[in-house]
């Protein structure tokens, strides 16, 4: 009945933005790397009423316990992050630049149907990564939140407004490097706050990665 | 160092080999680095510095601190240019500019310093007293004249090219004060283990001890281990200036106004909210003045200022000294004072008796001693030329000098203590006010808690003639407060207000216990009894623009974009502001000159052939879960239970008190699976509230809550060739026919060859019309797709004109008529509101003022004239009634020009409207003017009534 009159080309809200390169003060090492994470499928998860303990073992992710604190777990490429109480944000790795990883969402409704509510965030929901030696004092800039390592781990995670915006943050490692996931449709406007309250310490734009390229963090 | 007649060879803190040039007025002077720009004035001479605020009367410079009243100046020039700068807290750097402000036409000769003649005039509560008639002469006579009169300094007028930035900190103990106590609590802290922040207004850390060179040891040696300290942040140039709850404190750091322009990416100032477990207040002391006539005299100075300038910056700010001090303090700054050469031709002691050991130190100046005795009056104009004292036994004795060092002693800095309430107690042993109840969390240590200060005694009052100034910034003499108490102002705070004591940019600190004291006396009240003012944040001026933050121009808020902006901006599109969201608001083409005829073109488009419009700013909201439609039953006023599976139905929602809230069009996915719609303004607050009704009211329902509006790029196709534009996209086997996708349908399927999608049969234009919803990240690449899949039929893209003329000719309600004012009733939606269910709203909508069939209604409007341009806003009046408040009727909500019709139609809410039809109107425009027009009043329907372009 149809033939692609166009191709169906998927495009970043930061696809004029997250460019590499250098900004900020041009000398010296940067303080700051920033990247999108692009190609991760993602979804909330909310567990329906009555179901006290949600599994993903029908999922082949038996060592994904999910957390009912504002924590983050990972196992098998995929990540689960606290997003309130009795829900998570899901994110799969394994897609490319141009598309989510094939399959994760759907399989996940269908692996979670009665026990969970699942809605597609592929689209929804922008993660940025963050690192370098100047991120905590970045993020000091935008969000109220105490990010000392003696209060703030890899494994936390914190919802808060940053430069006016909901996200949802969490360190991802020592270093410290740092993850924050925004409503696309506002991708912009952090991207602009990030790189303003950043950019006395310079900042690397590394090359939005498919998210199996990030795992490990960022080099 | 000739250009510095009044450096000292050694001694200080300054850099004598790093030299700096600066001007002031015009004139060309040096100092040297770790100079303020009064120090480095002083060291070259200069004491005339301003003009006061009233009586223009020449100024100089009190203090060596924020505290100061009088050296205010302009510093720097042209957009940067900042009025009402204190010298004493600008840190000299080579190049500064600054000027002298409120004086007129310069700083030696100043016209305006006559009001110094209409003084009597000028009195406490001036303006309510001789502005007060006519009436109409305050703004146009009176406001100018006093604002041209009474003034500080000029403001740029133009935009700040510089940034401010915001920040958080945290930490255990927050110490206010670098001085040796804060130190010595900072170090306590941090040898605890804890993390500690230490912030102090000053340039450098070490409050007093920086002007006792025997302190210089003890002191660097603290400030070496607390630098070495990895959970210490020492933060200089930074003031906190309030105290909130919860252990919230706002502190301003000023990060680049020691350069002549912030450095590239850096700011001018930093706003800092510091979250502290516990404060320690270590704000030292304030040294009080002692007032007599014409105490405002350049030169006559504090005593612990002089010695500031003498031990910080090797500066003497005189020649020949009096000290007039009431402490034992002010005779050793007099034997310091001598030691660096300066002649000191007498000591001024109001108390009845001074110790021999102290006055041995002044033995060798060889100045006169005069204890028991008083100023009454400082001598000379523009600059210090002696002072008349009454000694002990009665007698006047006329003193020459050129600096007059006063103290009366030091009381506690407490206004950071003021800040939840607290009241101060008052002391009888130091005669002062001390910490009462300090903020949670907040300790005070140091002279800000009384440690170490000498009692105070009882101070001369100042003389009855002449002017005494207690507000030396704000121009308050002794005799305004006497005059105030006489009126009746009895209360501290009353006098406050009535004299402007203590409300300038420096609070008052020099000022608010001296007032008191000559309150006190005129009431014949003891101080204690007469009490403080509160001091309120911010402890120090803060600007605005720090306030702000980034958070400004574009910035001031956040930008939404939808998925396909760039989309839109290739085809040209000019945008609105809509909430947060951009939207195109309309698409010219080459040619059209005017708004008007590009939305008439796009309507007239959708009208008769197809037309593409970016919806994907409605909120939408994935409900899930068994219960998800008893949910909905209970949130919208018409049914949901009923709605079957692959459908989409119209719903309205109301708040608690029976007004409508929302609308939107909610389809069912699945038994257990509903997409609910709200307008782009109402999102949030939608969401916000679903929330609320399943987490607080109903939280036994199993039902879940997503926001997914960022997931889904939607675009409205509509027009009588949409379905022929659609059929080019989805993929079979979806049926897009009638019968097989009839109005109100909604389907998931997929598009372009397998991209999953949503396709709802639903209409805002009124025509046959679809909405496609796909994963945002293709939503550019799916606008792109359906141009060219409508480009034979001639698709335009139309923008939110366009859509909003097309709902006016519908006479669907929307943001105008959905003004939380409207009822269901009165928007035509009545028939909606459920009998056989309870929902949102149901029993307050029954209330009588809400059913009242009176109440303005929804109704179309049609200008009888048809080349009328009707205008929203305006009233509606019947036609034999006056067009005047009482009779009003209603009101236009919504116009626009109708291409369909050929001329303007409108909306609007009319008084029993729906039993009007037919009935003529006036819209009647009082406000804005304009001729009155005749209307008449339709159903609120313009186009295709039946609807049945909707179905076919």
């Amino acid at each position: 009945m149809s033939e692609p009159l166009f191709p169906l080309v998927a495009t970043s809200p930061l696809a004029d933005l997250a460019v590499p390169g250098r900004l900020g003060r041009a000398d010296g090492p940067a303080g700051l790397v920033l990247r999108e994470r692009r190609g991760l499928a993602l979804a909330t998860v909310i567990a329906r009423a009555g179901v006290d303990r949600l599994g993903l073992d029908g999922l082949g992710l038996d060592g994904l316990d999910l957390p009912d604190t504002p924590r983050w777990v990972a196992a098998e490429g995929v990540t689960a992050v606290w997003a309130g109480p009795r829900q998570w944000l899901l994110l799969a790795e394994g897609g490319t630049a141009a598309g989510v990883a094939p399959g994760f969402v759907p399989g996940l409704a269908r692996a979670l149907a009665g026990r969970a509510s699942v809605a597609d965030q592929s689209d929804g929901r922008t993660v940025l990564r963050l690192a370098g030696p100047a991120a905590r004092a970045t993020l000091a800039k935008l969000a109220g939140i105490d990010l000392h390592p003696d209060v703030f781990r890899p494994g936390d995670v914190v919802l808060t407004r940053m430069a006016q915006l909901s996200v949802a943050l969490w360190q991802v490692a020592d270093d410290p490097v740092y993850d924050i996931a925004c409503f696309s449709t506002f991708a912009a406007s952090l991207w602009h706050a990030l790189v303003s309250a950043g950019a006395a310490a310079g900042i690397d734009v590394l090359a939005p990665a498919a998210a199996g390229e990030t795992r490990s963090g960022l080099p | 160092m000739s250009g510095q007649p009044f450096r000292l060879v050694s001694g200080g803190l300054v850099d004598r080999r790093q030299s700096l040039r600066f001007r002031f007025d015009g004139q060309d002077y040096e100092g040297f680095a770790g100079d303020t720009l009064a120090s480095a004035l002083l060291a070259n001479g200069v004491r005339l510095v301003g003009r006061s605020f009233k009586y223009h009367r020449p100024r100089g410079i009190l203090t060596a601190g924020p505290e100061e009243p009088n050296a205010l100046v302009e510093l720097r020039s042209g957009a940067r240019r900042e009025p009402n700068t204190k010298a004493t807290t600008v840190e000299l750097y080579d190049g500064l500019e600054a000027a002298s402000q409120n004086r007129w036409p310069s700083l030696a000769v100043d016209l305006l310093s006559l009001n110094g003649l209409l003084s009597p005039l000028f009195v406490a509560g001036f303006y309510y007293k001789t502005f007060m008639w006519p009436a109409k002469a305050w703004e146009a006579l009176y406001e100018p004249l006093i604002r041209r009169a009474a003034g500080l300094g000029r403001a740029s007028g133009e935009a700040d090219p510089d940034a401010y930035e915001k920040s958080h900190a945290f930490c255990d103990v927050l110490v206010i004060g670098g001085g040796r106590s804060g130190l010595a609590a900072a170090l306590a802290a941090a040898r605890e283990g804890k993390r500690v922040i230490v912030a102090d207004e000053d340039t450098r850390l070490g409050g007093r001890a920086l002007t006792r060179p025997g302190d210089a040891d003890a002191l660097a040696a603290m400030l070496v281990e607390l630098a070495a300290n990895p959970r210490v942040t020492l933060m200089p140039r930074t003031s906190v200036f309030g105290v909130y709850d919860g252990g919230v404190y706002g502190a301003l750091e000023k990060v680049s106004d020691h350069l002549p322009e912030p450095a590239p990416f850096t700011p001018r100032q930093r706003l800092w909210k510091v979250i502290a477990h516990e404060s320690v207040l270590a704000a030292g002391a304030l040294e009080r003045p002692i007032p007599f006539a014409d105490n405002d005299r350049p030169g006559v100075m504090l005593a612990g200022a002089v010695a500031t300038y003498l031990h910080r910056f090797g500066v003497v700010p005189g020649r020949r000294a009096v000290v007039y001090t009431s402490t034992d303090e002010g005779w050793q700054l007099a034997a310091d004072l001598y030691a660096a050469g300066v002649t000191i031709e007498a000591i001024v002691d109001p108390r009845g008796a001074v110790a021999e050991a102290v006055q041995a130190g002044v033995v060798a100046s060889g100045a006169r001693r005069l204890i028991g005795a008083r100023v009454v009056r400082a001598l000379g104009g523009r600059a210090l030329r002696g002072a008349r004292v009454v000694d002990a036994h009665g007698q006047t004795v006329t003193l020459r000098c050129d600096l007059l060092a006063v103290s009366g002693g030091w009381t506690p800095n407490l206004a950071l203590t003021h800040h939840h309430g607290g009241k101060p107690r008052w002391d009888e042993v130091l005669q002062s006010f001390l910490p009462g109840a300090p903020p949670p969390g907040m300790r005070v240590v140091g002279r800000a808690a009384g440690e170490g200060l000498a009692p105070l005694v009882d101070l001369p009052a100042p003389p009855a003639k002449g002017k005494s100034f207690i507000d030396f910034q704000h121009d308050v003499t002794a005799a305004d407060i006497r005059l105030a108490e006489r009126e009746g102002y009895r209360s501290v705070e009353h006098v406050k207000r009535y004299t402007t004591l203590g409300m300038a940019t420096d609070q008052g600190r020099t000022a608010n216990l001296n007032g008191l004291m000559v309150l006190a006396e005129a009431r014949g009240a003891a101080i204690p009894d007469v009490g403080l003012t509160m001091a309120r944040p911010p402890y120090a001026p803060v600007a605005i623009g720090a306030l702000a933050g980034p958070h400004r121009g574009r910035d001031f808020r956040p930008t939404r974009l939808p998925a396909a902006h760039g989309w839109a901006v290739r085809q040209g599109a000019v945008f609105v502001e809509a909430g947060q969201w951009l939207r195109a608001q309309y698409f010219p083409r080459a040619g059209e000159t005017d708004w008007l005829t590009t939305v008439s073109r796009e309507v007239t488009t959708v009208r008769s052939s197809v037309g593409l419009c970016d919806v994907s700013t409605l909120g939408k909201i994935d409900v899930q879960g068994a219960d998800a439609a008893a949910f909905l039953e209970r949130v919208y006023i018409n049914g949901w239970a009923s709605l079957a599976v692959g459908r989409a139905r119209y719903g309205v929602m109301l708040r608690e008190d029976g007004f409508v809230m929302d609308d939107g069009t909610t389809a069912r996915l699945a038994a257990d699976h509903f997409i609910l719609t709200t307008t782009t303004a109402n999102a949030a607050r939608v969401f916000q509230h679903l929330e609320y009704c399943h987490q607080v009211l109903w939280p036994t329902l199993d039902v879940q809550l997503a926001s997914v509006t960022d997931q889904w790029a939607q675009f409205a196709v509509a027009g009588p060739r949409s379905r022929e534009t659609l059929a080019r996209l989805v993929d079979a086997p979806f049926d897009l026919a009638n019968e097989a996708f009839p109005y109100m349908g909604a389907a998931e399927l997929t598009i372009g060859g397998g991209l999953p999608a949503r396709l709802f049969r639903i209409s805002f234009s009124g025509e046959l019309a679809y909405e496609l919803a796909v994963p945002a990240r293709y939503g550019e690449a799916v606008a792109a797709a359906i141009m060219a899949a409508g480009a034979d039929f001639g698709i335009c893209p139309y923008g939110t004109e366009a859509l909003g003329v097309m709902r006016i000719e519908k006479g669907h309600a929307a943001g105008a008529e959905l003004s939380g004012q409207t009822t269901a009733t009165d928007l035509g939606l009545g028939r909606m509101l459920s009998k056989t269910k309870d929902f949102i709203g149901r029993r307050m909508a029954e209330r009588p003022a809400l059913t009242d069939p009176a109440r303005p209604r929804l109704v179309g409007l049609r200008p009888l004239d048809p080349a009328a341009r009707l205008r929203a806003g305006a009233h509606l009046v019947a036609l034999a009634d006056p067009a005047d408040a009482a009779h009003d009727a209603g009101y236009v909500t919504s116009v626009a020009f109708s291409p369909s019709l050929g001329q303007w139609i409108g909306l609007g809410l009319l008084a029993g409207g729906p039993d009007r039809l037919g009935e003529r109107v006036r819209a009647v425009d009082p406000v804005r003017g304009g001729p009155e027009l005749l209307l008449e009043v339709c159903a609120p329907c313009f186009v295709d009534p039946e609807g049945v372009r909707l179905r076919v």
